[in-house]
């Protein structure tokens, strides 16, 4: 007989639900495991273009990678490559990727004077065998 | 064996109390004033490179003497008990701190000589800790415990002098997982330079597996006893997860916008108190499917871009396009998944 180990959703019956969505966890179905998670603060110069800002990731293979930023000043928080449309923003997050040693964030300053921060936390995700 | 040093050169990541916070000062202090005063000084470090769970073989804390003092002086050094601590620019003294610590006693600090604190265990605490992981920020905090009054004690910082910052080093082991990930790369691209090889077969005896207490649930063809890839587990403890807290569709109706360019934005509420982690798709009236956004860029010749952006209490969605007449007239359908993971932004 196989085993399973089922946690269902509150209201939904373990031994009965067919829908893996009615499961918080359910051993049938891989989870979507967060390999590792950092803070990345780097000062982006006034009036600089489009530039790479790499960490090392440690893990000697391409990752799976996602990225939000909250610009210094600013309480709003975009995925990479989206954007706020708060007159009061200058920093453009491009986008992030990730090679066999650096996760990889591209990041313009469009502020023609000021250097800002830019505030990332960045996942880093299991990718399935 | 790998390495992580780092000097304070930064502002917003070091400063002593003396009364008060002075983040940025310059100097690092601790010991007791003449006025009885506790003094303490703390230092914040970034991006720090090591991984969870990863085995501090020794650590150390690198303080520079400011003067010729004497005198007994009784001290501890703590860790921020946190996953990756915030800057240093309010006061840090009520932060929870690791329950391992260095107890520094001393008596004589002569100028620009180096002092080299062990601080191994509460390094070890902290990157133990669950929520701990590579290129996080931990912190330190130097105390007063029990020195005698007036016997306040100085060392240098990047602030007071640029040539004796404080700094850290940090040696330690991979965590298992991370070196049996080595292994499998060396045999899935034999073509791999025999330098890598050599490298990575170093850190394969290197190989130290620690205890496990926790839930595995492998994968099939998997051992869950002894397996120590991630990608061979179905769940495992030791790794955090999304957490899903709720999903919904939102639709933005672009009419009669103002010409040239323009903004449509529209929101629903999450109320958690902090940004968390969302994903968000899109479709409009030109579009086949759903995408992902990213910048995305739909319709041939009706220049549209749909967005997202979150606050501590609202995920909001944005249509931004370039209108001629003022004349447009359609929907853009959301659909988002919202996660209880905290960006800690």
């Amino acid at each position: 007989m196989t085993q399973v180990v089922k946690v269902a959703r509150s209201g939904k019956n373990a031994q009965t639900a067919t829908d893996p969505n009615d499961f918080i966890f359910h051993s049938d179905y891989n989870t979507f495991k967060i390999v590792a998670s950092g803070l990345y603060e780097p000062s982006i110069p006034a009036n600089s273009p489009m530039t790479d800002y790499k960490v090392a990731h440690n893990l000697e293979r391409v990752p799976l990678v996602v990225a939000f930023m909250r610009e210094a000043s600013l309480n709003e928080v975009v995925l990479a490559s989206n954007f706020s449309p708060s007159s009061s923003s200058y920093l453009e997050f491009a986008s992030v990727n990730a090679d066999y040693t650096d996760v990889i964030f591209r990041i313009k300053n469009n502020h023609s004077t000021n250097a800002i921060v830019a505030h990332i936390r960045y996942f880093i995700f299991e990718v399935p065998l | 064996m790998a390495q992580f040093t780092q000097n304070i050169t930064t502002n917003g990541n070091e400063g002593y109390w003396a009364g008060s916070w002075f983040v940025n000062g310059s100097w690092w202090q601790t010991g007791r004033n003449g006025f009885g005063d506790d003094l303490y000084s703390a230092g914040r470090f970034t991006n720090v490179s090591v991984p969870y769970g990863a085995t501090i073989t020794s650590a150390y804390l690198k303080l520079y003497g400011y003067a010729n003092e004497s005198g007994d002086a009784f001290t501890r050094i703590y860790g921020i008990d946190e996953d990756n601590t915030v800057d240093l620019t309010s006061d840090p003294v009520s932060r929870p701190r690791t329950t391992a610590y260095t107890q520094w006693n001393f008596n004589v600090i002569n100028l620009n000589q180096l002092y080299t604190i062990d601080i191994t265990s509460l390094i070890q605490e902290i990157v133990n800790r669950a929520g701990w992981g590579s290129s996080n920020a931990l912190a330190v905090i130097h105390v007063n415990d029990g020195t005698p009054t007036s016997n306040f004690r100085h060392f240098k910082n990047w602030h007071g002098d640029s040539s004796y910052p404080v700094g850290i080093e940090i040696n330690y082991q991979l965590p298992a997982h991370l070196i049996e990930k080595s292994l499998t790369y060396r045999i899935v691209r034999p073509q791999t330079p025999l330098t890598k090889m050599l490298r990575y077969s170093i850190k394969d005896m290197e190989t130290d597996p620690q205890p496990f207490s926790g839930l595995k649930v492998a994968k099939a063809g998997h051992n869950a006893v002894n397996a120590k890839l991630v990608e061979s587990y179905k769940f495992h403890s030791g790794y955090n997860t999304l957490k899903y807290l709720l999903n919904g569709t939102f639709q933005l109706h672009v009419v009669n916008p103002p010409k040239n360019e323009y903004n449509v934005v529209g929101y629903v509420d999450h109320n958690l108190g902090y940004f968390p982690f969302a994903i968000v798709y899109a479709k409009d009236d030109l579009m086949a499917n759903y995408q992902p956004l990213g910048r995305f860029q739909a319709g041939s010749g009706a220049y549209r871009q749909f967005y997202y952006y979150l606050t501590t209490t609202r995920l909001y969605f944005v249509v931004t396009g370039w209108s001629i007449n003022g004349d447009d007239d359609y929907y853009v359908n959301f659909y988002y998944k919202l996660f209880r993971n905290n960006l800690g932004l």
